[in-house]
């Protein structure tokens, strides 16, 4: 029998095992690219509940049958068992192997990118069909070969998923390490084709390594130490300013964001609520930042910043609620359950699944965003204070909270510069008729280096500010860890304090220039930094009415 | 490469200072073996002697760390698939697409060989008593082996490696099997390198044997030049001095004393002046027995001189 003939024998036999699951694949195949799709609904957050609420239920059903389907025809005939049965007849290696690969890029790439392009042409578009599909088409790829990979170099499912799980947790792990953003697919950092095309290659290596000379114990060092090493040379190798698309994050590289279509038409809230204060809400600013218009089988994310004025220009803790809503009203993803630690009059910024594709049927994104409707519960904002000092019964100095805001990072040659605004309140409290106690806070910075900053300080009653520019090294990531010293005299001494924990990370890599970002930091709940590209920004702006709905028109929109 | 014409050229199986290591561990250490062409060579060996390593090399699905191997005159690490069609294995515990029926394990597998045999495979389907339409996983241990066997011998290999084919049959399906598989590998003039913890049955099938013990080979013989020189010996001794049992021979094995009497498994009776060197050494003896050994007695005695920790490498073995 020819290599050739082998080949079909092999795929033919592949068939005749898992036409049933093949089968099921197409009917939801079918199913996601025919079926409206605008019943999927927000199921918590993190990768699963995006997944879920961005691609519905059908879609997740679907990449499990993908992957189930990939691992069980490639350990249908793998080489990791001792005694596979294939390994001892007259097969070709690279026979079995190109059969394998026969039955996955027919059933796992070709018929999802056949439902892909029926979807697209559903949505009346041909522009750039060909291209989107290739691009699918190798991102999905991309992501096979690695199910693929794992299931070459395990015995059984149970064995390629506890990998799959174990390897995604270790990358996790040293993605938390590197204090990068990471991607399930490149593994870390770096220029995205670039790194996939690493990936692709490196695990198709893998398998055809392992077909061609059967060697398992040095297939599966090698997958360990291609998965260990990938992060670390991606994060050598990755050129600065390049950007990083992590697996949530939004594509906003500038110039492929078609901004006419980013139209925010309409702003809907109810105010809900009015705080435990009494203040009303004064404003909701809302801007849509950046946002994908790119083919994928993964949900993307649309930056939602939105920023609240109340009545009395006091902080408030703000949960909106809200659907984002396109113009063919065919996905209505929900932007529910956000917890929003905004200070008046500050952006806080909301990754928004805006739906890409359902995964699996490599659909179209979103192309445009229609309105958005949002409901906010307000509760009364809890200060927490950075220290509070007691002397006696009544008498106490508190201290905070800090805001921080970076006002700027600019690139040089040999450093980096981060221009940082902090805004802190103190307060002092005595006994009637008797002197409140004296305190000083200092706020310190202290960067990676050790070296510390005095960031300012003030005493009393009192609100402060202070802007600083901290030289800093040019670096791919740039951290500076906040710790808080409260020193406090009064006639009973010195009394020092320390507080820790606050952490800013300013990912440097992002984009070459200067880029403003906002960042809240409460003691214990700092937020990460979120730098907005500010390539691409629309501003719409909404006044709010003291009841009923209200309503806000685009009012600006600049680059 | 080629096996050179001259030196093991009718051989079917040849190794030449066999290595391999799993990390640390020796599984094989210098074996040199040969196996002629036709013969029925049984392997024994204790647990983790290396006879699973040393059958993978010899297919193929295993690189040895030093040494050659050859196997049907060819070199064991450059097998193409084609060297398959006249090469076939079972093993224990070997996968089977187990969602087939024997029918479609058939349709699939005798495609691949230009020399199925239909006719052959029909009757051992039959000799086997194998339902051509139920799934191999829902059949019998004993049945599957069976299968995987039809499926080894149907494409009338010349050389049939087997890896403990008899486990968990019972004793009625290892006779049938043994006589099945004797009658074919005379009939075709096959050659059979089987390994298996079923001495019975390997006593009743070889003609040639192999002992392998902690990676080293330490004897390979026609069946019936190990039945001429291994011998159970039986020695009465009148009272006397108690006989120091290390400092008997070597070639002594096993040896142990109960009351009166000196047992153990020699290997080298029929040598000349071995009755005298019996007397020489067992001073007092009264009557010296001789019995014939079984494989499984020679097995025992030489596992048990190897698990005494004896050196056969600074011996040179009993070969």
């Amino acid at each position: 029998m020819s290599r050739i003939a082998q080949v079909f024998h092999v795929f033919r036999k592949d068939l005749r095992r898992y036409w049933p699951l093949v089968g099921f694949l197409t009917l939801v195949l079918t199913a996601d690219a025919f079926l409206p799709a605008d019943q999927t609904r927000y199921f918590g957050g993190g990768a699963i509940g995006a997944m879920l609420g961005g691609a519905g239920l059908r879609g997740s059903i679907l990449t499990l049958v993908m992957i189930l389907i990939a691992a069980l025809v490639i350990q249908e005939d793998n080489v990791s068992h001792r005694s596979a049965f294939w390994s001892s007849r007259p097969f070709s290696p690279m026979a079995v192997l190109a059969a394998k690969g026969l039955f996955l890029s027919l059933f796992l790439l070709a018929l999802p990118l056949t439902f892909q392009a029926v979807a697209i042409l559903e949505f009346g578009t041909t522009d750039g069909l060909a291209g989107h599909l290739a691009q699918s088409a190798f991102f999905h790829g991309g992501l096979l070969a690695v199910v693929v990979a794992l299931a070459a170099v395990t015995r059984d499912l149970k064995g390629t998923l506890f990998l799959g799980l174990a390897g995604y947790a270790g990358k996790s792990v040293l993605g938390s390490l590197l204090r990068a953003p990471t991607n399930v697919i490149t593994l870390g950092p770096g220029p995205d084709v670039a790194v996939d095309i690493f990936v692709l290659v490196a695990a198709l290596s893998i398998i055809a390594f392992q077909y061609g000379t059967r060697r398992t114990r040095q297939t599966i060092w090698g997958l360990g130490v291609f998965l260990v090493l990938t992060p670390v040379l991606v994060m050598r190798f990755a050129d600065r300013g390049e950007r990083t698309t992590t697996f949530f994050e939004v594509h906003a590289l500038e110039g492929e964001v078609p901004v006419p279509e980013m139209v925010v038409q309409s702003l809907e809230f109810a105010p809900g609520k009015r705080s435990t204060r009494g203040a009303g809400i004064d404003r909701i600013d809302a801007v849509i930042a950046t946002a994908d218009t790119e083919l994928s089988i993964v949900p993307r994310m649309a930056t939602l910043e939105l920023r609240v004025q109340t009545t009395d220009g006091r902080d408030e803790r703000s949960t909106p609620r809200g659907r984002l809503y396109n113009p063919d009203q065919r996905y209505a993803p929900l932007i529910d359950g956000y917890e929003w630690l905004g200070g008046a009059g500050e952006w806080a910024h909301f990754d928004v699944p805006i739906l890409s594709a359902p995964a699996g049927t490599l659909a179209p994104t979103m192309n445009a965003i229609e309105r958005i409707q949002l409901s906010t519960e307000w509760d009364a904002f809890k200060r927490v204070p950075l220290g509070r000092l007691s002397f006696g019964e009544e008498d106490s100095f508190t201290a905070g909270p800090i805001r921080m805001r970076v006002q700027s990072v600019t690139y040089g040659e040999e450093e980096l510069e981060v221009a940082l605004e902090a805004t802190w309140v103190t307060e002092s409290r005595a006994r009637f008729g008797a002197e409140p106690p004296v305190g000083t806070i200092r706020v310190i910075a202290v960067n990676d280096d050790r070296k510390q900053y005095l960031l300012g300080s003030s005493g009393g009653n009192s609100r402060s500010s202070i802007s600083l520019v901290l030289p800093g090294p040019q670096a791919i990531k740039y951290s500076i860890n906040l710790r808080y010293r409260l020193d406090t005299e009064s006639g009973e001494g010195v009394a020092r304090d320390w507080f820790e924990g606050a952490e800013i990370l300013v990912y440097t890599n992002e984009y070459v220039g200067t880029f403003q970002s906002t960042m809240d930091s409460d003691l214990g709940d700092l937020a990460q930094a979120t730098i907005s590209p500010g390539a691409v920004v629309l501003e719409s702006a909404a006044r709010m009415p003291d009841s009923s709905v209200g309503s806000a028109r685009l009012v600006e929109a600049r680059r | 490469m080629q096996l050179a014409k001259g030196d093991w050229a009718d051989a079917a199986i040849h190794t030449e200072g066999l290595v391999h290591r799993y990390g640390r561990h020796e599984a094989l250490r210098g074996v040199d073996l040969t196996v002629p062409r036709g013969s029925l060579y049984a392997l024994l060996g204790p647990n983790g002697a290396g006879k699973t390593t040393l059958m993978r090399i010899l297919l193929g699905l295993l690189r040895p760390t030093a040494g050659q191997a050859w196997i049907g005159g060819r070199d064991a690490t450059g097998l193409r698939p084609g060297d398959r069609h006249w090469l076939a294995y079972v093993a224990e515990g070997q996968d089977l697409p187990e969602w087939m029926t024997v029918d479609q394990l058939e349709r699939y597998l005798a495609p691949l060989y230009p020399q199925w045999d239909y006719m052959l495979a029909a009757e051992l389907r039959e000799r086997f008593r194998l339902p051509g339409d139920q799934r191999i996983k829902r059949m019998s241990r004993g049945q599957k082996m069976k299968a995987a066997l039809l499926a080894a011998l149907a494409p009338r290999p010349e050389i049939l490696v087997m890896d403990e084919p008899f486990t968990g049959m019972d004793a009625l399906v290892k006779d049938e099997l043994v006589h099945g598989l004797l009658d074919l590998a005379q009939e075709q003039s096959w050659t059979v390198f089987i390994c298996s913890h079923d001495i019975g049955e390997l006593e009743m099938l070889a003609d040639w044997v192999g002992f392998l013990d902690r990676g080293r080979l330490i004897l390979s013989e026609p069946m019936d030049v190990l039945r001429d020189r291994f011998r159970r010996v039986e020695v009465r001794m009148d009272r006397g001095p108690l006989v120091e049992l290390d400092a008997l021979p070597p070639t002594w094995l096993s040896p142990r004393r109960a009351g009166e009497r000196v047992e153990f498994v020699t290997c080298d009776h029929g040598a000349n002046g071995w009755e005298e060197e019996v007397k020489g050494q067992l001073l007092g003896s009264r009557s010296i027995e001789l019995r014939q050994t079984s494989l499984r007695e020679v097995f025992v005695a030489l596992a048990a001189e190897g698990l005494g920790g004896r050196d056969w490498e600074r011996e040179g073995g009993l070969g």
